[in-house]
């Protein structure tokens, strides 16, 4: 038995070292740990409205609001911002979510097959430009994976994540006007 | 039978005498095959779109993204050298150490993802791999079960009385 376990680490070090070197060599696919990192945003508060620093939620000047996150956007911002030059939504949602509905304009940029997909972006998209990304609300991680992705290894300064995404938009009185079906 | 009983003083690990155990080996051949199979195809996708798979593992949230993106780079290839080792018998209890300890490992990460409700791609295959949920952990146990199998049921070798 612990000859066949010292085989096993023998092959755990062999291919690690393959695996590092492979990595390494590689012209196109490179991963780069240090570009992985991820900027997760504070979120908002619980009224679904960004806080204002300089003015207390309550208004009894004691307690001061927590200080509005850059990286996330509400749905105030996206409603104010659609339409706006040099902005620019990126659905990070599955395809055929996306086709049974989007926010107009948007890009399809799914987080399960994003680097086959940057194209998309990076054909359209100038890097300093606002880039909004959305995926289904809640606990949808896809959203924060494309920003990270669109920040750390493409080069886009000015990337948010509207967070509540299509959860809370399907909500919105200004749901129809914001969002189209297809594509 | 023991050494006394053989002239050249060789002993067996005894075969089962029954006519029914000629298909053991057969079977864990074709286990080996199937496990080996299923794991050179994983590692195919994994290393297609090597970043998209950091990208998997970190959407696990069970470590650092940074710590995410080390082990993509290694863990295609643990795959497929524990997948090679699987296919020969000198190596397959080897491979099967390896495989089955991965196997555990995935099946536990997919559980925690379904504990904490993340909806997120289970990167079995690189990009386009289903949801991380039932039928993954399904699959895993499968194969971990036609791992122990490959080990089980492998054809026994002579050992020399020292």
């Amino acid at each position: 038995m612990l000859s066949h376990v010292k085989t096993a680490i023998l092959i755990l070090l062999l291919t690690s070292g393959v695996g590092v070197t492979v990595n390494a060599m590689r012209t196109t696919g490179k991963i780069e740990p240090s570009k992985f990192e991820s900027k997760r945003p504070i979120l908002p508060d619980a009224t679904g409205g960004q806080a204002n620093p300089t003015q207390p939620a309550d208004g009894s000047g004691t307690q001061p609001a927590a200080p509005a996150d850059p990286h996330v956007a509400v749905l105030s911002e996206v409603i104010a911002q659609f339409g706006q030059p040099n902005v620019y939504f990126v659905d990070a949602r599955k395809p055929d979510e996306y086709a049974q509905g989007h926010i107009k304009g948007s890009i399809n940029l799914p987080s399960t097959a994003l680097f086959e997909n940057i194209e998309r972006v990076i054909q359209y998209v100038p890097q300093p430009d606002l880039v909004i990304v959305y995926c289904g609300g809640g606990n949808c991680e896809a959203s924060h994976t494309v920003a990270d992705a669109l920040r750390n290894q493409f080069g886009y300064v000015n990337v948010k994540v509207y967070v509540k995404g299509w959860e809370e938009l399907s909500t919105s009185p200004k749901f129809a006007e914001l969002t189209e079906v297809g594509g | 039978m023991n050494n006394a009983d053989t002239p050249t003083g060789v002993n067996y690990a005894p075969l089962s005498a029954s006519p029914d155990s000629a298909w053991k080996p057969i079977v864990g051949h074709l286990c080996a095959l199937g496990v080996s199979g299923f794991f050179f195809y994983f590692v195919y996708g994994k290393l297609m779109d090597p970043r998209q798979f950091a990208i998997d593992i970190g959407n696990y949230q069970l470590m650092s993204k940074y710590a995410s993106a080390c082990f993509a780079i290694v863990l295609p290839w643990w795959e497929l050298g524990a997948a090679l080792a699987l296919l020969w018998p000198r190596t397959r209890p080897a491979g099967a150490i390896l495989i089955g300890g991965m196997l555990l490992m995935f099946i536990g990460a997919v559980a925690l993802a379904m504990s904490k409700g993340l909806d997120i791609s289970c990167g079995c295959g690189g990009h386009g791999s289903g949801k991380a949920g039932w039928t993954t952990i399904g699959r895993n146990t499968l194969l971990l079960v036609g791992t122990c199998l490959s080990v089980l049921f492998m054809k026994r070798r002579a050992t020399t009385a020292s």
